[in-house]
């Protein structure tokens, strides 16, 4: 499915977004968390949700995977709808959700979480020469349990991992959370590269505002389940604020986003 | 924009998404086609040893008793069926749950004191980068 556009008196098939949203509700249980959703999410871009607590960007990324039904609405990926598809189905065909919380298998070591991936038909060897690849330092620890490793190299098994098995749409929930911020840096490089190079479609959901407006080439905020505002890095940073508190003109506006921000410039030990 | 060479793949896959939806019911349909057949043979064995059991005639005892294998067959070949196509994927999830339990392993296991700050790395992920802990218990 594609619109038609003009281009200098030709009529060109202009490719439909990656993943839309088309007027999308989805509820838990009785309490409906997405309220007539709309969004359009290009193809290879870099896309990020943001929004305060409980304002469904997790549940969004839900839907985008497969993981929860929508209640009305329609959810199209490269223009096909996908109301039919379980989650199973999407994922191997490329739709790749890395959740909150890293999503790795303490108890395995590297290796082994890797191997989980040999499910589409790779083989080990290849699984972990592209994983080792990406991330050396998951090499050296290839054969230590995940559980043993810090939040940030988890982080990385887990991208590591999704990445192994060739997704054309990455969706990844809160990236950053609890790691450090030279780990997030390094993780957004990684991130960065790989949608650069491969022109992934990849959509965060995220805390780190500032970093994450950094490097997305569009925005979404989202609100109490509804879209407040679809636009550039800098159209959402302006309204973040007011997004946040609820007012842009809070006598004591300082906005929660900023906090990670605060900490990573703070010296250790010193409050921010 | 055109999409690149995995999103083009996507697509095309996406177009022939009744595939994976057909598989699916294709599963299905084996699932239950197994239990049937396994109903069927014990069903069949019984009537063979009813045939057998309750004719005194010896060419109705051996029909009945020739029923035997037929009905192992039908019962075998319906529980390969059924257990291929539902117990296995039981199993998979059972052995994911069972992993996903032990993914809070050591519960007893006391918190490890919180080591001194250290000069050089940034922070406590890094210290630990440096130094893996076996048995430390962040996630």
């Amino acid at each position: 499915m594609s619109s038609v556009s003009s281009l200098n008196g030709a009529f060109v098939a202009a490719p439909a977004p990656a993943i839309e949203f088309e007027s999308v509700s989805a509820r838990y249980e009785t309490v409906e968390v997405l309220h007539d959703v709309s969004l359009q999410i290009a193809a290879g871009s870099v896309f990020a949700v943001l929004g305060p607590n409980g304002a469904g960007k997790t549940t969004l990324l839900a839907v985008a995977a497969g993981l929860m039904p929508t209640t009305s609405g329609q959810l199209r990926i490269t223009g096909n709808d996908v109301a039919g598809l379980d989650s199973t189905a999407r994922a191997r065909l490329g739709i790749c959700l890395i959740p909150e919380g890293r999503g790795v298998f303490p108890s395995l070591t590297v290796s082994e979480n890797l191997w989980m991936m040999t499910h589409l038909g790779t083989s080990r060897a290849d699984i972990e020469e592209r994983a080792f690849a990406r991330f050396p330092r998951l090499g050296e620890r290839r054969s230590q349990l995940a559980g043993t490793m810090s939040g940030g190299e988890q982080q990385m098994l887990g991208l590591a991992r999704a990445l192994t098995t060739d997704p054309a749409i990455l969706l990844l929930d809160e990236l950053s959370m609890g790691l450090a911020p030279k780990i997030v840096a390094e993780l957004y490089d990684v991130v960065v590269r790989v949608a650069t190079e491969e022109r992934l479609t990849i959509v965060f959901v995220e805390q780190f505002a500032r970093t994450v407006l950094s490097v997305a080439s569009r925005a979404a905020l989202l609100s109490g389940g509804r879209v407040l505002e679809v636009g550039t890095p800098d159209e959402i940073e302006a309204v973040l604020q007011s997004a946040y508190l609820g007012s842009s003109n809070h006598p004591t506006a300082h906005t929660p986003y900023s906090e990670p921000e605060q900490r990573l410039i703070s010296p250790p030990g010193k409050a921010p | 924009m055109t999409y690149s060479d995995r999103t083009r793949q996507l697509d095309a896959d996406l177009r022939r998404a009744g595939a994976p939806l057909q598989r699916h019911r294709r599963d299905r349909m084996l699932t239950a086609l197994g239990l049937v057949l396994m109903v069927v043979g014990i069903l069949v064995a019984l009537a063979g040893y009813a045939i057998s059991a309750t004719s005194s005639d010896p060419l109705r005892q051996s029909d009945g008793l020739s029923l035997g294998p037929i009905a192992i067959t039908l019962a075998v070949l319906g529980l390969a069926l059924f257990l291929r196509f539902s117990a296995t994927q039981f199993l998979r999830f059972w052995l994911a749950r069972l992993i996903a339990e032990r993914s809070t392993p050591w519960p007893d296991e006391p918190t490890p004191p919180l080591s001194p700050e250290p000069t050089t790395a940034t922070s406590s992920d890094d210290a630990k980068s440096a130094e893996p802990t076996p048995g430390a218990t962040e996630r």
